[in-house]
């Protein structure tokens, strides 16, 4: 015969043993994010000012979620669990789960591949399957992009990693390229010689690449003219668009039209065509 | 930036900070500052001016020499100065070269830079490949082997390069200034550190020092060591 009132006290024993023992995992994890939320916060405070924000903010990833890990192994201590048999359970576990959210494994895979990869980086100006702006910020599972228009734009990282990336910031210059229209009777060489002193007298034009300044294109209504410089990728759209707005000022200076399309019409047949000028009624 | 820091000893500690007082007018090349008489600082180049009010009783503004990096925007931290006539460096020991290269004016108003001002328009150029090279402010000058022969212009600074190795035609000399000291004489010309050229291959390393390329100059701004190492300024050499 089963004792009942042992019963009731072993069970109430082992609860009360394991409850402890719960507490105190659970006062681990707890310990540990706020511990790991204190170090960011402070890692934030010292680093910011002095590094940049790509090189801080992985690190700062980094440290968090390890001391959260950390915490959540402490925690598993008491209950007898060692660290390689949570290994081959969290690998197991890992492979349930995995199969089971297969688009956060691929995110946090491709998250991890992002930060060592570093195709972009936080600051950086980019295109990225159809978004365009300044990269915000880069977690394991998504990265935010800030678009032009200011807009906050969170892309899952497997998203980006499959995606084609255009990094504006990876190159040192970037090319910026008029196409402009001048009338059949402006004088070539002059407009030409305009575009070219424009080009010139921009401070962010680099002399070296060399300007280009040619004719493009003979079209229907206007020769079309292409002048190409080199800048500074951190200031491309600062002088691609003063160079568009000094170009007409500057046509103008040197006496450069440029024309409305137009179209020449002849009419071949020498039909008679009543024309009737006047006022009616 | 070492602004109110005086020169130190030698003949230029007299020139550099130029003092402006209230009502005062200094041009350098193409940039013009005025310290008004209502207060108003106002400092302007050939990229545009600006302006700032001083309180009540400050009685002067400072113009201090500074490396020539902000003037529209701050985008780069060296200088190349391309030769008019690139220079033929036949090997077989140290030659000495001297060139202008363009510096910029920091105005300090009350123990703080309101203005940058660039005596002369700017320019930037590409120095190696789009990919790795290095966006440097440029200026295209005369090259010498003789300081004398070199012609003061306003908004230049002379530069002296040591340059050593293998048999080269050198285009230009290209350096990083930033926290590089500025040097002058008594007559108020701006000299940069000597700097040394290793021509190694088809690259020209330059490595800018600290020290005056002439004795009996004076510190006209001090600079600031920015590392232990000085860095190298690496360009490749054209190919004939």
């Amino acid at each position: 015969m089963v004792d009942a009132g042992n019963l009731t006290r072993g069970v109430v024993g082992r609860v009360t043993a394991n409850a402890e023992k719960l507490l105190v995992a659970a006062a681990a994890i707890l310990a540990s994010v706020a511990l790991a939320f204190l170090v960011r916060r402070v890692m934030r405070r010292s680093l910011e000012h002095r590094l940049p924000s790509h090189v801080y903010k992985p690190l700062e990833n980094l440290v968090f979620y390890g001391i959260v890990g950390l915490g959540v192994l402490g925690a598993a201590a008491p209950f007898g669990v060692s660290l390689g048999s949570l290994l081959v359970a969290g690998g197991f576990a890992g492979l349930v789960v995995g199969l089971a959210s297969q688009q956060a494994v691929s995110n946090l895979v491709s998250g991890m591949f992002l930060l060592v990869e570093q195709p972009l980086r936080v600051g950086d100006p980019v295109s990225v399957g159809g978004v365009s702006g300044i990269v915000v910020d880069i977690n394991l599972l998504s990265t935010r992009i800030r678009t032009w228009d200011g807009y906050i734009v969170r892309m899952p990282n497997s998203s980006i990693y499959s995606a084609s990336i255009t990094n504006y910031a990876r190159t040192r210059a970037r090319r910026v390229e008029l196409r402009i229209g001048v009338s059949y009777d402006a004088d070539l060489d002059k407009a030409l010689e305009a575009l070219r002193a424009l080009i010139e007298e921009h401070p962010f034009c680099l002399v070296n690449p060399a300007p280009e300044v040619f004719v493009e294109d003979y079209a229907d209504s206007a020769i079309v003219l292409n002048a190409r410089c080199w800048a500074p990728s951190q200031v491309w759209f600062t002088t691609r668009t003063a160079l568009m707005t000094a170009v007409k000022r500057q046509l103008d200076r040197y006496g450069v039209e440029i024309p409305y399309p137009q179209l020449d019409l002849h009419i071949r047949d020498s039909a008679e065509i009543p024309v009737r000028l006047g006022r009616e009624g | 930036m070492s602004f109110l820091r005086r020169g130190g000893g030698g003949a230029g500690a007299r020139v550099y900070p130029r003092r402006l007082p209230r009502g005062g007018v200094e041009e350098i090349g193409e940039a013009r500052v005025s310290f008004r008489e209502d207060g108003v600082v106002e400092a302007c180049d050939p990229h545009g001016c600006s302006r700032v009010r001083a309180p009540g009783d400050l009685g002067e503004v400072l113009l201090e020499p500074v490396a020539p990096f902000n003037r529209p925007t701050r985008l780069s931290g060296c200088v190349f100065v391309e030769f008019e006539e690139p220079f033929v460096y036949p090997g077989r020991g140290v030659r000495r070269l001297w060139a202008l290269a363009p510096y910029e004016v920091a105005v300090a108003a009350g123990g703080t830079v309101v203005a940058y001002v660039s005596p002369l328009r700017v320019k930037y150029t590409l120095v190696g490949d789009v990919v790795g090279g290095s966006v440097c402010r440029h200026h295209r000058g005369p090259v010498a082997e003789e300081l004398g022969v070199l012609e003061r212009a306003p908004g230049l600074a002379y530069v002296a390069v040591d340059v050593v190795g293998e048999p080269a035609l050198l285009p230009g000399v290209g350096f990083y200034a930033v926290g590089l000291p500025l040097y002058t004489d008594a007559e108020g010309r701006l000299y940069y550190p000597r700097m040394e050229a290793a021509v190694r291959g088809s690259l020209v390393e330059v490595k800018a020092g600290q020290e005056a390329p002439v004795e009996g100059l004076g510190l006209a701004q001090r600079g600031r060591r920015l590392a232990l190492l000085a860095p190298v300024f690496s360009a490749p050499l054209p190919r004939p």
